[in-house]
């Protein structure tokens, strides 16, 4: 907002317009609720809602292609070109509107996403590195094939993800109070 | 870091989200900066001194280096 704007609203709240509540001027809490209670500003939301579009139809490329790949496509080489291509170029503006978002976002909102991209990369790190290990200790032990599934989480990209939302929602909970 | 944000707030009778508003941030950091919780970058430091038509060092305490 402009300081001319900003003045213009200050004059026509003093100049006559009922105020709907007496402006507060204690602290005032966020709110209670775990991070469901942030209100990005309207840039934050606008950019955030294009990067989520842009992700969604991303994941969505990737999934069609990859399913087509396994179900019995894997030799098709233009397939596979196609699949390869599709993702990587979907990936282009996935990731640049979510620059976009971090560049643009308010100030506190870009330091809990840096934090939280932080603490994904190095969950995703810490995950990479365990794999074999979790994969040679499970294959060891007499239990349900189903077991196994549990090495799905130890794929870096789960635990990335899963502290990565985690800690956006720490943050803004912390932040919050 | 401690500051008198809240203060020169409640002398104008504004609240947080008109702050916020004003400064072209979100509420939450207006809540965050005045509970130290966060400290402002150079550029909203700035900001706020200029809303507040006071000196940056008038409105945040360096000295009091608690987070």
């Amino acid at each position: 907002m402009t300081e001319r704007s900003a003045d213009l609203r200050m004059n026509r709240i003093q100049g006559g317009l009922k105020m709907t509540r007496e402006p507060s001027t204690v602290e005032e809490p966020i709110g209670k609720s775990w991070g469901c209670s942030w209100r990005a500003t309207a840039t934050d939301r606008r950019n955030g809602r294009t990067a989520n579009v842009w992700v969604f139809v991303w994941m969505a490329v990737f999934m069609t292609a990859n399913s087509v790949v396994q179900l019995g496509h894997e030799d098709s080489f233009p397939l596979a070109t196609l699949g390869l291509v599709a993702t990587a170029l979907f990936a282009i503006p996935a990731v640049r509107s979510y620059g976009r978002f971090v560049r643009q976002a308010d100030e506190l909102t870009r330091v809990i996403q840096l934090q939280a991209m932080a603490a994904g990369f190095a969950a995703g790190v810490v995950a990479s590195f365990l794999e074999p290990f979790v994969g040679a200790l499970f294959g060891q032990l007499p239990q349900p094939a189903a077991m196994l599934d549990v090495l799905h989480f130890m794929n870096p990209l789960v635990p990335m993800i899963l502290v990565y939302s985690a800690t956006v929602t720490i943050l803004q909970r912390r932040y919050s109070r | 870091m401690k500051n008198s944000l809240r203060v020169l707030r409640a002398e104008r009778r504004w609240s947080q989200a008109e702050v916020a508003e004003r400064l072209g941030v979100s509420r939450q950091t207006v809540n965050a900066i005045e509970t130290s919780r966060y400290d402002p970058s150079l550029p909203l430091a700035f900001a706020i001194a200029r809303l507040f038509e006071r000196r940056i060092e008038d409105i945040f305490d360096p000295e009091s280096g608690d987070k």
